[in-house]
Order: structure tokens, then sequence, then C-alpha cells
């Protein structure tokens, strides 16, 4: 628009004319729509002629039979002149208020030709369609687009309708030939809270017009229409390949050519349904730094919001709810295209799994204004410290509680490995495995399907090891160990090469040079070889020399971290009579085991915070018997609709799985043995957030965009001269109805009602 | 006789009668007001028997004056004669509900109103020494009191119309035929009466009165409302003697209303002039010196 600001017409009702063989979709709107709430005050001509009939005077008369007869003769009379006088105040009121609220109308598209044609109608289902800016959103406009389209269309049209949310699906066939019903399919379509997936959206056009009909009237023509908010991430980001991977994996095209392929078999529309320079906050990451929570300590939270629109948002009020019930709220400025940092401190009095969420202001769009996350709070933070040997496991547990203090946070329990077969691991936060010889498989098992529900397990090496042993569970299909073992080395060498502090381990020592890191002494170690396949395997610190002496890679959901020496000072080197290393009396040793904690037991809190789309899956408890041990189990979805939970027998025992995490919010299991709850949270990916509109050069050309929002100069005048024109009019007639009203009011002998 | 008042006393207006308590007062102020705007007395016998002297009052007819009398005092005395008259004034006043309705504008109800008229004819017709009877009617005879030129009549008449109380239908036809068998000499039928009932039925009761060979004089009273039906709001009117009540918006029914009403009036009219009979729509907010000089009208033009 020239000459006013940006954005202010509305998503408007849009109807469809068959004219001249032609479909004409007009779309019609109010460039204030908020006035046209003073519509309701066309109901106070009718209110006032009602009131004023309860509110009569009283007369005794005489001369009444005169009254009756002249009532009797001209009671129609007087209630049509009645009606006639309501009609017009009515419509007078009417004319007025439409007037100001600058009605508009225009094409969005004219085409299709007189024969029977193959629609493929595409709604883009990503969140960013929910944006709503006072009227109805992206979402709900592009649906009722597509159903007018499809309610006016030819006896003989079919219609293909697909839904482009991640993963795209197909919602209607074109062997569904009631219109009625395809209408009204449509209309029931609900809003994913997913990204675009418009790879696989052009793979299911493409699937949809090489389909053969079972009906063999079925029209030859194809046209493919998308509603569409034309996101730039959905549209001009995709710079990687499109891949069909269920039906074609080989096969690798970008969107260009998948796009002019399909305009070769069918013309392609663009049906623009998004605003805009639309603006949009979003809460981009809810964390809490500290490595565990734990009741009755001040824990902190953070979050980073996220300004996506060309002017600055000021005084943005952010709340944090704990349970559903605030606990804290601040205000922030957010710049312009820029992220803000906000922290809250909470201190948790119960254990258990607690909501802890944060809200933003709203704003047009609101479903990346919360996120949410579920914080397991302990009353203290259990850890298992396996020793491979006497005192291996000293120094760490001293480490995770140098005090021995009954109130630590922290409380380590040290056993023999030959105790670990006989200990409940998922009672345990994180496991230290200290110079532990071997372990069998039964026990490598227990260790795996622990650490992929989230657990973490901390490998510490020593003169115990049996080195085949530990190899053999660094290969598989699923890798106990990030690393296998290879020589053992004996090279004294002091300080360790951080990495430039890149991984979360060793991040903290970043600018603590003096906190012994870069001093810590190793003589004795196994060189550890990181398998090329294992792209997800992280060095986290070097020898001198290279070789690795940290490593930690992600295992399930939990973590895996190994060290290439001991832990302790047990294990001595027998040419020397040395210990392997000193580091457990070094300043360094205390942090990185701490570190080493908080990375490993992380993977605690990140199951219970997943992205849409993401399956939920956990294990349950062996069934003591044969049936099913959980056959009541069911998933309550934010939306408040509950769903079987599909559970599936493993040879580590059942494993419960729900897929269906399509919106956001807090998913809770239910029928867990013992009646415990276990809630997730779910939460958008704000990658859709970003509502910048992908710039039309951007776009294929053989797309055919046609939208309201942007124009030429030449448009806009054009359409606020032919808004303005519409306006007059209106108050034109508005003005020569209350003439008439006027005349008619003296005509029929009343002034008012 | 003249047949027309020169000026009118304030005392014939309705508003000035509003304010004075006592059907007796009223009656005598409206005929000496009345009489006091005459050109010529009407208080002059037609019989040749002396009854009195009466001083001079300018207006006198000099015909009259006693000269001989004149001669001896230097002062001008009327010679009063005896009258003998066979004149009979039946005044029929109808006491229905309907009667009772007074208007927004309207100073008197038209029963009061009325009431005025009736007494105000008694009383003229009672010092003119002829007879006068009364009879009050709704939807049969409430009273009636024989004709008598008595001069305790007025007093009987005056106590009888103050004593009622209205409160039915109207009925004129059957009354009108019942009460021409009663009248067994002929004579003046004065009706006060807004004749809210069937027109045929009241005019069949009408003709037998003519009949009779009584002179007929209808007096219709109407309250101001009832002919401009002025009201401007949505009115709930209760319709007296029994008709409901109805809600309507009074403005635009006012010219219908004042259709209904003038072709009603234009019927009795019509009917009256057939028989013969003096018909007068009387408004309660006009001066009584209509209703006297009517009824004047209609004496001479008996005596005649």
């Amino acid at each position: 628009m020239q000459g006013k600001k940006p954005c202010p017409l509305h998503p408007a009702p849009c109807i469809l004319r068959q004219m001249d063989n032609h479909i004409y979709l007009l779309a019609f709107g109010f460039t204030n729509l908020a006035m046209l709430g003073w519509l309701a005050a066309a109901a106070a001509p009718l209110l006032i002629h009602l009131w004023s009939r309860h509110r009569f005077r009283e007369a005794p008369w005489a001369a009444m039979q005169f009254l009756l007869a002249a009532m009797r003769k001209n009671a129609r009379r007087m209630q049509l002149q009645q009606w006639l006088l309501l009609a017009v105040r009515t419509l007078i009121i009417v004319l007025v208020v439409l007037a100001v609220a600058e009605p508009y109308g225009e094409p969005l598209l004219a085409g299709g030709s007189s024969t029977p044609t193959h629609h493929v109608l595409v709604i883009d289902g990503s969140y960013s369609m929910a944006y709503r800016d006072e009227g109805p959103s992206r979402f709900e406009r592009a649906r009722q687009l597509a159903a007018a389209m499809v309610r006016l269309g030819r006896p003989a049209d079919t219609f293909t309708v697909i839904l482009m949310s991640k993963p795209a699906r197909s919602i209607l066939d074109r062997d569904v030939i009631d219109h009625a019903a395809v209408a009204a399919q449509i209309e029931a379509l609900t809003q994913p809270h997913s990204g675009a997936d418009l790879a696989g959206a052009l793979t299911l056009v493409q699937e949809a017009l090489s389909a053969k009909s079972e009906n063999r009237d079925a029209p030859e023509r194809h046209e493919v229409y998308f509603f569409t908010d034309l996101q730039r991430s959905t549209w001009a980001e995709q710079e990687d390949k499109v891949q069909s991977a269920i039906r074609n994996p080989q096969s690798e095209i970008s969107t260009h050519d998948r796009i002019s392929e399909l305009s070769r078999r069918a013309p392609l529309n663009v049906i623009d349904v998004g605003q805009p320079q639309a603006a949009n906050s979003a809460v981009t990451e809810l964390s809490s730094p500290g490595a565990f929570t734990t009741v009755n300590r001040d824990i902190a939270f953070e979050l980073a919001l996220r300004h996506f629109g060309p002017d600055p948002r000021p005084q943005c009020a952010v709340e944090l709810l704990v349970d559903g019930v605030p606990v804290g709220e601040q205000t922030v400025d957010l710049p312009a295209g820029g992220d803000a940092a906000v922290r809250f401190t909470h201190r948790f009095h119960s254990t258990g799994g607690h909501i802890v969420s944060v809200r933003a202001a709203g704003d047009g769009l609101s479903l990346d204004d919360v996120r949410s996350m579920i914080v397991p709070v302990r009353e203290v933070v259990r850890v298992l410290c396996v020793a491979g040997r006497e005192g291996a496991a000293k120094y760490v547990a001293n480490a995770l509680n140098p005090s021995q203090a009954g109130d630590s946070p922290i409380r380590p329990i040290v056993v023999s490995e030959g105790d670990l077969a006989e200990l409940e691991l998922s009672d345990f936060d994180c496991i230290f495995m200290c110079n532990v010889a071997q372990l069998i498989s039964n026990e490598a098992e227990r260790l795996r399907r622990y650490a992929e529900n989230g657990g973490g397990v901390v490998f510490f090496l020593g003169d115990r090891v049996v080195p085949e042993s530990y190899n053999s569970l660094a290969d598989g299909d699923r890798p106990l160990l990030p690393a296998s073992l290879s020589e053992l080395v004996s090279r004294p060498q002091f300080g360790l090469d951080p990495l430039g502090y890149r991984h979360a381990i060793v991040a903290p020592f970043r600018g603590q040079e003096r906190a012994g890191l870069l001093t810590t002494p190793v003589a004795r170690y196994y060189r550890l070889d990181v398998s090329e396949s294992r792209m997800d395997a992280q060095l986290a610190v070097a020898l001198p020399n290279g070789d690795p002496f940290l490593v930690a890679a992600p295992l399930g959901r939990g973590r895996i971290a190994m060290v290439a020496t001991d832990g302790s000072l047990a294990s001595v080197d027998p040419a020397t009579g040395e210990p392997w290393t000193a580091w457990p009396t070094w300043p360094s040793f205390l942090p990185i085991v701490r570190e080493l904690l908080a990375y490993a037991a992380s993977g605690q809190q990140h199951q219970w915070q997943q992205p849409v789309g993401t399956p939920l899956v956990g294990t349950l408890p062996v069934a003591p018997r044969a049936e099913s041990p959980s056959s009541n189990l069911k998933m309550m979805r934010p939306d408040g609709e509950a769903d079987a939970i599909s559970i599936q027998t493993t040879p580590a025992g059942p494993e419960w799985s729900y897929a269906a995490t399509d919106v956001g919010g807090i998913y809770s299991l239910r029928g867990l043995p013992g009646g415990a709850l276990h809630d997730f949270a779910v939460n958008v990916d704000t990658v859709e957030s970003d509502l910048a509109k992908a710039d039309p050069q951007e776009l294929p050309s053989e797309l055919a965009v046609r939208d309201t929002w942007q124009r030429t100069a030449d448009d806009g005048a054009h359409t606020q001269a032919a808004k303005a024109g519409w306006s007059a009019s209106l108050l034109w007639a508005g003005l020569a109805l209350l003439f008439l009203e006027s005349f008619l009011a003296w005509q029929f002998g009343r002034g008012a009602i | 006789m003249p047949s027309a008042a020169p000026t009118i006393s304030p005392l014939l207006n309705p508003h000035t009668l509003a304010n004075l308590q006592g059907l007796e007062l009223r009656a005598r102020r409206i005929v000496e007001g009345y009489v006091a705007g005459l050109h010529r007395s009407p208080y002059q016998g037609f019989s040749n028997e002396f009854a009195e002297h009466r001083e001079y009052a300018p207006g006198d007819d000099l015909r009259y004056v006693d000269w001989k009398v004149f001669g001896k005092s230097d002062r001008f005395y009327l010679k009063q004669f005896e009258e003998e008259t066979n004149l009979i004034c039946y005044l029929l006043l109808d006491t229905s509900e309907s009667m009772q309705y007074q208007g927004p504008g309207a100073p008197l109800s038209k029963l009061a109103y009325g009431q005025c008229a009736a007494a105000s004819l008694a009383y003229l017709v009672l010092h003119q020494r002829d007879a006068v009877a009364l009879v009050t009617f709704d939807q049969e005879v409430r009273q009636l009191i024989r004709p008598s030129s008595s001069p305790t009549q007025l007093k009987q008449l005056l106590r009888v119309m103050e004593e009622t109380t209205p409160a039915r239908k109207t009925r004129t036809g059957p009354i009108f035929h019942d009460l021409a068998e009663r009248f067994a000499r002929r004579g003046i039928v004065v009706i006060i009466s807004d004749l809210f009932d069937d027109v045929d039925a009241m005019l069949a009761g009408l003709k037998h009165f003519r009949h009779r060979r009584h002179d007929v004089i209808i007096f219709h009273v109407l309250d101001p409302a009832e002919i401009d039906f002025p009201f401007q709001h949505v009115t709930m009117f209760k319709g007296l003697e029994g008709l409901g009540e109805v809600v309507t918006e009074p403005r635009g029914l006012r010219a219908a209303y004042q259709q209904e009403v003038q072709s009603f009036l234009k019927r009795v009219r019509t009917g009256c002039r057939a028989q013969q009979i003096d018909y007068l729509t009387v408004r309660t907010d006009q001066p009584l010196d209509t209703v006297l000089t009517a009824f004047l009208s209609a004496r001479k033009k008996r005596i005649k």
C-alpha cells in the first residue's frame, strides 16, 4: 500500500463466481475490520421500537368504537409502514458502518476453462499459518478459499487435497466426487504445529498428477493451487536437495527442478494468504543451566527470545509458570530482528516432575510465545560409582561430594563391579565406571538401555581394563562406547588441550587458565580410536600430542563419556612405579568430574523437552506375567484428546512409543504401573517463527503468485481509489436513505418511533 | 326575541365554570351571564294578565315600560305579566360511563358540561314559568322527574344531577322509545349525550319522539380530544363502558380515527336533519351560550 502504513488489510472472506465458463475467485474485505463491530448498532432502531412499545402511556377512552374500527381497517398498512421505516433506518446504519470500514474487493484469480479439471489443492500447514492479525488466521483463510473453490467447482471437476505440514500428507484423493464432502473435509482441517515439508508436498502433487483415477470420465486437465503464506523458510531457503525419501530414495533433484517438472504437467498457482511485514516474537530456548534440580535450592532458568520484525518491541512481558502457576514476571526490550535473554530463579519444594513454562506477551502468532520443559526435581542426585578395584572410585566420589556431607545435593554411591548386576540402574542419574575390567553382555545391554533412555555413563580406564572386552562394546549396531581402545601409551605429558573449549564439558574452563586443566599431568593412558563412522562422537579434550583424552557421544537420549586414563591413583605404571596420572590430585579434576556429571546426566532432561513431530518413546518394566503389562496406557494430548499407546516388545523389554506429537504442549502418559504420571513437553520449532516472506524474485518463475498484500504502486493507488469509491457510494446511499426516511416518517404521520 | 349574543360573558366560559363549585351557582351564572349579553330581555311574558313591576334594565323592551309609574315616580319600571304557557321542556341527560371522559385539554368532563347545560336550561325555563322535566339515563332510565314549573323544581333537578354516578353503557334506542311513550304532553325534548351507541337504533328512537310531535334538540357533547385525537406518544387506550384496551401509536392512526368520527357525526347529523331535529355538536371547551341560543331559537320556533 502506498502512502499508508503497511498491512492495514485483513484476511477477508472470498467468493467464487462462475461466469462465462470461467471461475473468478474474488477476495473482499475491509480495511477497518474492527469497525464492523458497529454493525450491532443496526439493531438499535428495532430495539428502540420494541422499547417504545413497552413504554406507553395510559389513557381512559370513551370513543373506543371508532378507534377500534380505525385500527381494524389500518392495521396492515401501519405494520407495513413500521417495517418499512425500520428497514430504512437499519439500512442507514449498516451503510454508514460499511462505509467507515472501507470495503474493498478485487479478483484474486481468474482462470479455469470450460473443460472439467482436476484441481490439486495444497494447503500450507506450517504453524506460521496460525498467524492472525484481527480476523481469521492465515490457515483459516486458506481453508476458506479452498473450500469455496471446491463448492463452486463444476460437477465434473475433481479435487485432491494435500496438507503441506511436516511431513506432508494427502487428505483426499481425486476419487471423492462429492464436492460438499470435500469442502467439509477441508473446513474440518486443524492447524498443525509443525513446519512445512515443501519437498514432500511436491512429491505428493506429482503422485496426484500421475495417479490414474478409478473413474473413466475423470478429467485429464490438471491445475495446482498452493494456499500458503509464502514464508521464506519454506519457499526460499531450499538450498538442499529434495529427496523423495520413501518412494524413490535414489533420486535427488532440487526444488526448482521439481517445480519446473510439475509446471509442464499443470499450471501452478500460488494464492498468498500471508500479510507483508508481519512481526512476531518467539521464545526460542528454555533451559536450566544447572546440571541438576534438587529441592529447596534456587534453580536458574534461562530463556532466549527473538524478535522477527523491522521495529523493536519494547517492554515485552515474560512470565515464568511452574505447574501452570505464575511465579515470576519480567519485561524485556526486544531489538529489531535480535535476541534477548531473560533469567529467572525458582525454588522447588517438592520432588517429582514439574512443568516449567515461559510465556511471552501475546502477538499475532501465539504458538511460539510459550515454551515448556519438564524439570525432574530430586531430593538428591544419585550417582553410582562402580569401582573396578578397591579405591578406584574414591577420588571420583570425593570430587562429587567433597565434604561427605549428608545434605549435599549429589550423593555418590560406590559399589564394586560385582554389585552392578544387582542394582536397578534407573534409580541413578549417572554412572561412573572406574577402572572396571570388563562388562559381560548382560551388563553391557543394561547399560546400553539405561543410556538410551536418557541415562549418562562415564568410563574411566585403568590398569584393570581388558581392552578386548571394551572394544567389543564399541562395535555393532548400538555401540555403547564412542571409541575403541588401541595400545597403552606410557609417555609423561603435562597439560591437556581443551580444543578451543568448544565442548560443554570444558567450556567452563574458558578464561580460567589457572584452574589446572592446562597443566594436568598424564603419564599412561589408552590411545582411543574414534571410528570415522561415529559422526556423533566428539573429542572434548586431547593430549598435547594430539591423542584423544576425553571423547563424548550421545547414545539414544543419553550420553556416554570416555576418559583415556584412570580416575584414581590406583593404576600404577609397572615400569616406573608411578601412578598413571596425578590428575585426581590436580585442581582440574573436581570441576571436570562435575562437568562430566552435568553432561552425562543432561539427557534426563532433554528427553522431556522435544520438538513437535518427534516421537515420544520410553521403556516399561518387564511384565511378571504373560499379559501385556500396560494395556491401559494412553497419552493425554494438549488438545484434550486421549490416544492409545503402541507397545513393542524388544529383546531388552517392552517399549512404548507415541508418534503423533503434532501439536505443541504438555503430553501426559497415563496408565503407568503404580498410577504414576509422566509428562512430556513438546515445543514448536522456532524456524517457523520468522514470518519473513520469500522475495518474488527468489521464487521459480513457473509459479503464478497472486496475493492481496503486495502490489505495485499503481495497484495500490488503484485499490485505494476503489476503496474510496466504495465508501463514498455507500455514504451517498446512506444520505439518500436518510432523506427517504424523513419523507416516509412525515408521510406516515410520525417523526420517530 | 334576540337569537344571538353580541358578546360572550366570561361566565359562559367552561374554564371559568370549572372553578365554580355547585351546579346551582354554575347555572345561575351561565344564565345571568348570557342574559346580560342579550339585547333584549328574555324575561318577558306572553299573556295579558299583569303580575308585577320590575325596574328597567338596559336592553328591556320599551314597549313594556309602565309610563304611568314613570310619570309618578320619575323612574322606569316594566310591567310584568303572568305567563300562560303550555311549554314543557324534557331534559334528557346521558349519564353513561363514556360521559365521564375528560380529555387532556378539556376543563370539564362531558357529563359535567352536560350537567351545566341541563341546569342552565332548567334555570332558564323555570324562570320563564315553563315546566321542566329531567330524565337521566344510561342503558335504562335512572331517574325521571316529572315536569313542573314550581320554584322548587330546580333544586330537585340539581340534586338529582349532582347525585348521578355514571357507570353503565349507553342504550339510547329503547330508552327513547320508552320515554316517547311516557311523555304524555308535547314539549321540547332536549337530549344531552355523546350518542356513543348504535346510530340506527338511536335515530329510530328519535323518530318516535317526532312521531309524538315533540320538538327535539340534540346537544351532541364531545370532548375536544375525541374529535382532534391529539395524542403523540404510544398510548394504551382503556375503553370505557367495557370496550377493552388497546396499545397503539396515535399519530399514525389519527387520520383514520378522525375519518371514523366524522363519518359517525355525519350519519347522526343527516339522520336528525331528515327528521327535522335540531342537532348541535358541542365541544366541552366551547362556551355554553351556544347551548342556550340554540335552545331559545327552538323555543321561539315552537311559540310561534
